[in-house]
């Protein structure tokens, strides 16, 4: 492997990971989540050496802590606190104390949401994911519920008992109190959490024949808010324009389940992707924005700014120069989770490794 | 000769190997600890079902090294184009070599670390097992891997001594350290030789084959300078080394050496080193005397470094094939003990070449075929594995597939390893994939995230069946969970006619009761998914129905119920309700019904009758139908009727049709 690829085996197979926020500085620390671990997963936090220090060291374990079922999805709500949710039906809010030194650091838990999203057997079912809005948390389960909590209260706000007939796989808040919810079966609902009735105010399609291929992952553009870009278990990347409701065409991308998409914080041009088949893609479309957007030294170039500048809902047009390079070379095993902060990407993987990579945006321009 | 310059090789030599003096207090007494607490010490234990490789220290051992096992395989599919490939082998053995050793290196730091007395032993048990592991790899990738030309394998030997008997050289450092410092402290000389362990090291290093680092020994004795010292020096500097790409060839060498040592031999009798009884027992070793072959095994801590000891000083340029036989030699002249350990067996078996052996008994080894497996992997690839059957047929593609059947399936059965399972179980063809046929769909299926594992391995390979069964099972999971639509949205993924059917009439059936469909927005939005069964047709149909209906088209609603009842579709127990729902349309105020629909209508509705009185006969006593249902049908029968009349009326006055005319004649 190349030299900005640096693999640490830890002894048990990675489901999330996530750097710290140090509030737009560079980040040094970051938390992965377990699953399928015979009696306890774990969260786990990891410190990664620093400037001034050997870069070729391994990433050493701060602390961690043990959690009962899978780690089904993990987020940082501020600097020094993260929320996970996990397939025994509960969300935890935990709390770094003490990252100064390494030998004091806990994580502690603040608050925990349980039995969240219960069968009519009075089963319990996985939480399969969460999305934030501030303080606001929606949470959605195997049972097809919603629950919204909020991060000061201890009670959930509202619980949409039967949003959905099937399992929902993924979430994600368009603005405030308004949520996306994708299914098992790739239906996209779009909930008002302020509406009293437990009706979506729009439904549609991932694919358009209705062909049933679960949605799994969704991200939002950061800048343009009405670009919507959903994994399916298929490994195709659907674009989505919230402004139409037309049916969009979706990109063949990876060979197996896109188990992640994350748009890179400061630079969205940039996008990350991972997928089960074991592959790890940057999408780099700054080539594309850059030559489109309009700048106050160059006269008018006749190029509509509002239909061009945004490369992901004109794929067709752009496909030649959107480009796609791998993160890392295709692993034997899927990739469940990449997560980037400044310069360093981090992915977590089934072969129980995660691996760091440097020089994620520069070495590629 | 430079003392400066032998630290410095010797150092380099031993950076990278820890340093276990640390841990001397467990390492003393392990076996008195282990039988206390009742584990045993042996190496080779009976594999059981709580497996070393699922200690956490030990599953990167697992998960890395299948990644180093599939880049053997992208190998070996580059095997047969031909090329020389034996490099990436060498490279290939040497990165299984440094997991093992990593992982060693890190149950040493747990061990200096942790705080509970039976943590640190069972580490110390794994670190042991590893070990070993690695001293019997390194063997095997100088016998079998890494072949030089000619076969001249002494030197490796020495090498593979060394790596894994670093004492010698450790406290030769730390004397050479010490006499230097001294010389540069401006003492006249070093005096080393005060120290306790002064000649035990000199002899343990001359031993293991580093001549260098002797000389550099002897120069830091007081005496260095006296005529017996410079003599042994010259001795020692002219001892002809055998250099596979030195260009002498193996008699000329044999010609050097056997003159050599006649000199020194000589030099013994003419008593030039009798002045100090030590320097010429050394003189009596590299000139291969044999009395003082008892020194030479105390100096020694195994049979082997005893045979490499003996070979250097007798037979420098001995070929492997005759190993065996100095084996046995050395293995007799160390003698004490007369029982032989696992690991004195294994080499023993090496040596011998007796790979079939070897890997029989591997696999009783405490790490369940961890090391069977990737040891036979590789001889498999190097092409060295050649074991004939009493027809002298080779098996060792059989014994290759078995070994990795055994390992793949023993992952397979670990609740979180089984990925790594799977791995394993693709490179044995063809039983590999039958038994991935049986064991994925044996994985229990805890959370919908994990049956998308699965099923995606599945996939990848074409196991179309244990996709299905994955997909049933979820199914009738959901089914117990009491979640109607999630039990069909898996049942589709099954395209399994029958499930369908079954799950459709669950639906029916709540519909029937409740007189509403559960799971709406899955039913509504079916597409062609409702193909898989004709039950689900019906249902996906039916549910179009109240759709057209609660959206007032009430004319393709109309169309669709008569086109639903013409069919087979409906199932007989809900033909009445189909009909009992065309009332309303029948009564509305316009015609919605032609009169052909309702002709079809009410053939329709006799049929039923007849078939339900058939029926009643058959099973009751009663010879007519309850109450409620003979209501119904009169008040189908009667809308029907009217609305026939009524679609007579408008469609003659409308339509000036031959049809019509014969109305209004009549």
């Amino acid at each position: 492997m190349d030299d900005r690829i640096q693999g640490t085996f830890i002894s048990e197979k990675i489901s999330k990971v996530r750097w710290k926020p140090e509030s737009g500085f560079e980040s040094y620390h970051f938390v992965t989540g377990s699953w399928d671990n015979e009696d306890l997963n774990r969260v786990t936090l990891w410190s990664c050496p620093g400037e001034g220090i050997d870069e070729k060291d391994d990433p050493c374990m701060v602390c961690e802590k043990p959690i009962t079922g899978d780690v089904t999805e993990l987020k940082f709500v501020q600097n020094d606190q993260f929320l996970v949710s996990t397939s025994s039906s509960s969300v935890e809010l935990i709390k770094i104390v003490g990252v100064g030194d390494a030998a004091s650091t806990v994580l502690k838990p603040i608050v925990s949401w349980d039995k969240l999203h219960p069968f009519k057997t009075g089963e319990l079912g996985a939480c399969t994911g969460f999305a934030t809005f501030l303080t606001d948390v929606a949470t959605i389960g195997e049972n097809g519920s919603i629950v919204s909590l909020n991060l000061e209260k201890r009670q959930p706000i509202r619980i949409i008992e039967s949003a959905d007939s099937c399992s929902l796989r993924c979430v994600l808040y368009l603005r405030h109190s308004e949520i996306l919810t994708g299914n098992l079966r790739g239906q996209m609902k779009k909930w008002d959490l302020r509406v009293a009735d437990d009706k979506p105010h729009m439904t549609f399609m991932l694919s358009g024949d209705q062909v049933s291929l679960s949605a799994t992952c969704i991200a939002q553009h950061p800048t343009q808010q009405h670009t919507l870009l959903v994994g399916g278990e298929d490994g195709s990347i659907t674009v989505w324009d919230l402004r139409q409701t037309s049916y969009a065409v979706p990109l063949a991308a990876h060979s197996g389940l896109v188990s992640e998409m994350i748009f890179h914080a400061d630079r969205p041009e940039h996008l990350f992707s991972t997928s089960s088949s074991g592959e790890a893609w940057h999408w780099d479309t700054s080539s594309v924005s850059r030559s489109v957007r309009p700048n106050q030294n160059t006269p008018w170039t006749g190029f509509d700014p509002l239909q061009n500048e945004n490369p992901w809902l004109n794929t067709d047009a752009v496909k030649h120069r959107l480009n796609v390079v791998s993160l890392m070379p295709t692993l034997h095993k899927g990739i469940n989770s990449v997560d980037v902060n400044k310069d360093k990407a981090v992915v977590g993987c089934d072969n129980e490794a995660v691996y760091i990579i440097t020089d994620v945006l520069n070495s590629r321009m | 000769m430079d003392v400066a310059l032998a630290l410095k090789g010797l150092q380099f030599k031993i950076k990278g190997v820890p340093q276990s003096t640390l841990n001397k207090d467990i390492t003393d007494r392990p076996d008195e600890l282990f039988q206390t607490l009742g584990i045993a010490a042996k190496w080779s234990v009976n594999a059981t079902k709580d497996s070393i490789l699922f200690d956490p220290c030990l599953r990167k051992l697992v998960n890395e090294s299948c990644g180093t096992f599939l880049s053997g395989q992208k190998l070996s599919q580059s095997l047969g184009s031909g090329g020389d490939h034996a490099p990436d082998l060498l490279k290939l053995s040497r990165r299984y070599r440094s997991i093992i050793r990593v992982c060693r290196n890190n149950l040493y730091e747990i061990i200096e670390s942790s705080q509970q007395d039976l943590g640190k032993l069972n580490s110390y048990y794994f670190a042991n097992v590893l070990d070993k592991i690695e001293l019997i790899w390194h063997l095997c990738e100088i016998l079998y891997v890494d072949v030089v030309p000619g076969d001249i394998v002494l030197p490796q030997l020495l090498e593979w001594i060394r790596f894994h008997f670093p004492e010698g050289e450790r406290k030769a450092a730390t004397i050479l350290e010490t006499g230097a410092d001294r010389v540069e402290a401006g003492f006249e000389t070093a005096g080393s030789e005060k120290d306790p362990e002064y000649w035990k090291t000199v002899i343990g290093v001359l031993l293991q084959g580093r001549i260098d680092v002797t000389r550099a020994l002897l120069v830091l004795h007081s005496d260095a300078k006296t005529t017996p010292f410079q003599h042994a020096d010259v001795c020692l500097r002219t001892m002809p080394l055998y250099n596979i790409y030195g260009g002498t060839s193996v008699t000329v060498f044999n010609a050097q050496w056997t003159r050599w040592q006649a000199d020194v031999r000589s030099k013994i009798e003419e008593g030039v080193f009798e002045s100090n009884l030590d320097l010429e027992l050394i003189m009596k070793i590299i000139a291969g005397d044999v009395t003082v072959m008892d020194t030479i095994r105390n100096h020694c801590n195994v049979w082997y470094q005893l045979m490499t000891a003996t070979l250097f000083f007798s037979e420098p340029t001995v070929k492997s094939f005759d190993l065996s036989y100095h084996a046995d030699h050395a293995m007799r002249a160390f003698g004490s003990n007369n029982d032989i350990q696992d690991l004195d067996k294994l080499i023993l078996l090496l040596l011998e070449s007796n790979l079939l052996e070897v890997i029989q008994e591997l696999q009783k080894t405490a790490d369940n075929g961890w090391f069977a497996v990737h040891l036979t992997n590789l001889l498999y690839l190097c092409g060295r594995l050649n074991i004939f059957d009493s027809n002298k047929v080779n098996v060792a593609h059989q014994l290759h597939e078995h070994v990795l059947l055994d390992y793949g399936t023993m992952l397979m059965s670990h609740h979180s390893l089984w990925q790594v399972g799977v791995s394993y179980l693709d490179h044995c063809p063809p039983h590999g994939l039958e038994r991935l046929e049986i064991l994925l769909p044996a994985i229990p299926l805890t959370s919908e995230a994990r049956a998308f594992k699965i099923m995606q391995m599945a996939h990848e390979r074409r196991l179309d069946s244990v996709v299905t069964t994955i997909c049933k099972v979820m199914a009738s999971k959901s089914l117990r969970q009491d979640r109607l639509g999630n039990a069909l949205a898996w049942a589709l993924r099954s395209t399994d006619a029958n499930l369908t059917n079954h799950l459709a009439d669950r639906f029916l059936e709540g519909f029937a009761d409740k007189g509403e469909f559960e799971a709406t927005d899955l039913l509504d939005n079916l597409g062609s998914c409702m193909l898989v069964s004709d039950r689900l047709t019906f249902l996906g149909k039916y549910c179009e129905f109240h759709q057209l209906y609660k959206s007032n088209n009430l004319k393709a609603a109309a169309s669709l119920i008569v086109s639903l009842l013409s069919s087979h579709l409906p199932p007989k127990n809900f033909q009445l309700i189909l009909l009992t729902q065309c009332i309303p349309l029948l009564e509305c105020r316009e015609l919605i019904f032609s009169a052909n629909d309702t002709d079809i209508l009410l053939s329709c509705l006799e049929t039923l009758e007849t078939e339900l009185l058939t029926q009643v006969d058959s099973c009751s006593v009663s010879k007519s139908l309850d109450a409620a249902t003979k209501e119904k049908i009169q008040l189908i029968r009667f809308s029907l009727a009217r609305n026939l009349s009524r679609a007579i009326i408008i469609e003659g006055s409308d339509i000036p049709n031959t049809n019509s005319r014969m109305v209004n004649v009549s």
